[in-house]
C-alpha cells in the first residue's frame, strides 16, 4: 500500500480535517479544515517516508 | 347561300377568319408558335418529361420523400424526432482528491461546461470514479459520499459507501457509477461537477497512474 500525504498528515494528527490534491507531497495542495494546525510539508514527507517504509517491510 | 369549296388541288392562303376551330382535326402542336397553353390543357406530365433541376419552388406539398436521397446540407435539430443526442463532453478525473472533511466540496478538476442547444434537451450525465476509504485512529468504518451537482451545488445524484474494517490500518477501494438526467431548461452554459466529502476516517477519489481506472464525468445533451 502507498502511504499517501493525507495518510502521513491523519498519522501525525488523527484528528485532522484536512483535503489533499494530489500524491506528491512537494506539489500537492493541502487545504486545512476547521481550524486544523497546519503540519509542513517537511514533516509530512519525513513521517509519510517513515510510514511507508514500514508498510514497505511488512 | 354561297358555298366556298376548298381542295388539296387549289389549297388555301392567308389567315383564316374568327371561325370556330371545334371541328379541327390533326393539329400538329409544332405549329403553336405563340401564346399559352391553358393549364385545362395539359392532364399529365411523366417523368420522362422532367430533367434538370427543379426550380424554386415551394416543396410542402411533396410527398414520399427518401432520406437517402439527402446528400448535403445540415438537417436542422428541430427536424429530428426525440431522443436523439445533441452533443457529448466529458471529462476526466485527473487529480487524486483524499479528504477526512465531512463537509461537501468540489473535486477538483472533475467538472465539465455544457451549453444546451434548446431549454427542453435533458442532460444525461454519467461519472464514474475510483474510491478508496481507509480507517484512521478515529473510525473503523470509513466512508465517504459522492455527488453529482449542477454549478449552483444542486444535488441532481448522490451515492454512499461505507466498509466496516477490523483495524484502522485498513482500507478498501473499488469503483462507484452515477447517473443523473434532468432538463436544466437553459440554453446558457451549464457546469456539472462531481462533488465528494468523507462520513468518516479518510476518503479518496483517484485515478490510476496507468489511467486504467480512471474516473470520467460524461455529459450528453439529449434533444427533445
Amino acid at each position: 500500500m502507498i502511504i499517501t500525504v493525507c495518510g502521513a498528515i491523519c498519522s501525525l494528527n488523527p484528528s485532522a480535517v484536512v483535503t489533499v490534491l494530489g500524491r506528491d507531497i512537494d506539489t500537492c495542495i493541502i487545504t486545512w479544515h476547521e481550524d486544523t494546525p497546519e503540519i509542513s510539508k517537511e514533516d509530512i514527507k519525513v513521517e509519510q517516508e517513515r510510514l511507508q517504509v514500514i508498510e514497505d517491510n511488512k | 347561300m354561297a358555298q366556298i369549296k376548298l381542295n388539296a388541288t387549289y389549297g388555301m392562303t392567308g389567315t383564316l377568319p374568327a371561325v370556330s376551330g371545334a371541328n379541327l382535326t390533326t393539329l400538329n402542336g409544332s405549329n403553336i408558335s405563340s401564346g399559352t397553353v391553358a393549364d385545362a390543357r395539359i392532364s399529365t406530365l411523366t417523368a420522362s418529361k422532367l430533367t434538370g433541376a427543379l426550380p424554386a419552388i415551394s416543396g410542402a406539398s411533396l410527398t414520399k420523400l427518401n432520406a437517402t436521397n439527402i446528400s448535403s446540407g445540415t438537417l436542422n435539430a428541430a427536424r429530428y424526432s426525440g431522443g436523439k443526442i445533441g452533443q457529448v463532453v466529458w471529462d476526466d478525473c485527473n487529480t487524486y482528491f483524499e479528504t477526512t472533511s465531512t463537509t461537501l466540496q468540489d473535486v477538483a478538476d472533475f467538472t465539465v461546461n455544457i451549453t444546451p442547444s434548446a431549454t427542453s434537451s435533458y442532460l444525461w450525465c454519467m461519472a464514474t470514479f475510483n474510491c478508496q476509504q481507509y480507517g484512521n485512529a478515529a473510525s473503523l468504518v470509513p466512508g465517504g459520499e459522492v455527488y453529482i451537482t449542477d454549478g449552483s451545488d444542486t444535488i441532481l445524484a448522490t451515492t454512499e459507501m461505507r466498509v466496516n474494517h477490523s483495524s484502522n490500518t485498513y482500507d478498501s477501494s473499488f469503483a462507484g457509477a452515477l447517473n443523473a438526467y434532468y432538463t436544466p431548461n437553459t440554453t446558457s452554459q451549464v457546469t456539472i461537477k462531481i462533488r465528494s466529502k468523507a462520513d468518516a476516517g479518510r476518503w479518496a477519489i483517484y485515478r490510476t497512474a496507468d489511467f486504467k481506472n480512471s474516473g470520467t464525468l460524461t455529459v450528453m445533451e439529449i434533444l427533445a
